[in-house]
């Protein structure tokens, strides 16, 4: 499955909070460095024009975030009551 | 009317300085400095990536120094990234950290003269005309760009003694007062009415930014948490000047330095007290760090610059500056 089906699995109501979690997550994150170029650039793209809580944000938030945090990105999905994606993002790592 | 700025020390990969400083355009404030540092990332790197993903932010270092950058380069960096950004473009210059450069071996001499030389440079040169400065630290004769500079590029001071803040007061297109507290705001602003007059300027054409040390949080115990080892690093390099003003002995000073000295930070950091932390940063909740920042306005301030550390989380230091204390001074 990929990223943008995974991310289709979000409620609407859901994907503000889902891309704010998953934007504490990368900026906290010790392995902030260690972030592609690219998922950098697409990240701060969205951002600029506010479009981080859409599917094509999500989407890039999703895959930066599985890239320098695996295991809490699944838990971020968990903490947000999205077990089913919890499970298939486990799985993915 | 206040303005705001932040400010960033790249120490942080390019994308988060830039994700934060565009968070600070989008909640409304007016400047971004970041500082320069030869041990993090490159100020004009950084700043240029903010340039490029930033749309009204004005923005510059905060700040550079003669000393490890020439004028001329100095003056060169700011009108290129002019021209990525036009007109949002300012540059930060003060004499430099003393423990940096010696540690690079380079001595401060004569910063008065330094920073007077330095900013007839980057005016000239960012106004388009050649460099003509005969000066006691620099000597530059008909240096010139082979590109055009949108507009001449506004020189902030970085200042904290008498002399470099008449200096600021008397050539300054505004300065930076290294400092949080009322107090060291009225002294500084003596001193830079005393620039001015000399100059035959008012104060009012100097715009004054209180360049503070910064920590806000929902909840007070964070902030001060957060803020303590910044006020650490102020007190361990505050001349005993300043400390006077603030009843902060030389011993416990020393005690600090120390502390820093050998590492032993949770020694260092220990010996930081409520006074210190009053003194030396705008620490609290939202309204404790209205009711301060107030304070600092009715001085004359005109600019407030949250420094570092900002707060305990930065992004949400960001959020509730944008949503509680902006609106109360717009």
């Amino acid at each position: 499955m990929s990223y943008f089906e995974l991310v289709r699995g979000i409620p609407g109501e859901l994907q503000g909070k889902v891309a704010d979690s998953l934007v504490d997550l990368i900026l906290d994150s010790s392995n902030a460095s260690k972030l592609s170029g690219n998922l950098a650039r697409s990240i701060l793209r969205h951002w600029q024009s506010n479009q981080l809580a859409t599917e094509s944000g999500l989407t890039t938030l999703v895959e930066a975030s599985l890239q320098i945090e695996p295991q809490k990105t699944s838990e971020a999905f968990s903490g947000l009551g999205l077990s089913a994606i919890a499970e298939r993002l486990r799985v993915k790592v | 009317m206040v303005e705001f700025g932040i400010e960033f020390v790249p120490q942080h990969p390019f994308w988060k300085t830039t994700f934060l400083t565009m968070q600070a355009e989008k909640v409304g404030f007016r400047y971004v400095w970041i500082t320069d540092h030869y041990n993090n990332r490159n100020v004009y790197v950084s700043l240029s990536m903010v340039a490029n993903y930033t749309d009204k932010i004005i923005l510059g270092p905060g700040v550079t120094n003669p000393y490890l950058s020439h004028p001329v380069i100095t003056a060169q960096a700011v009108a290129s990234l002019a021209e990525m950004a036009p007109g949002r473009v300012v540059c930060g210059l003060g004499a430099g950290d003393k423990t940096t450069l010696k540690m690079l071996n380079v001595s401060q001499e004569k910063p008065l003269a330094a920073i007077r030389e330095s900013v007839a440079v980057i005016r000239d040169l960012t106004s388009g005309k050649p460099a003509e400065v005969k000066g006691e630290v620099f000597n530059v004769s008909g240096a010139k760009f082979f590109f055009q500079v949108p507009a001449p590029v506004k020189v902030f001071i970085g200042a904290q003694g008498p002399n470099m803040l008449m200096l600021a007061g008397e050539i300054g297109d505004g300065v930076l007062i290294n400092a949080s507290h009322p107090r060291d705001i009225e002294n500084a602003v003596k001193y830079l009415k005393d620039g001015a007059s000399k100059a035959g300027r008012a104060i009012a054409d100097v715009a004054v930014a209180a360049y503070t040390s910064f920590s806000i949080s929902t909840d007070p115990k964070k902030a001060v948490k957060a803020v303590t080892p910044v006020v650490a690093y102020i007190v361990a390099g505050c001349p005993q000047s300043v400390l006077d003003v603030h009843a902060v002995s030389r011993e416990s000073a020393a005690k600090i330095r120390d502390g820093i000295s050998r590492g032993q930070w949770k020694d260092a950091f220990g010996q930081v007290t409520p006074e210190m932390i009053e003194a030396f940063s705008i620490c609290g909740t939202p309204d404790i760090c209205i009711g301060k920042i107030h304070n600092l306005v009715k001085l004359g301030v005109t600019q407030i610059v949250v420094g570092s550390p900002i707060g305990p989380n930065i992004r949400e230091a960001i959020s509730l500056i944008g949503e509680n204390i902006l609106p109360k001074f717009a």
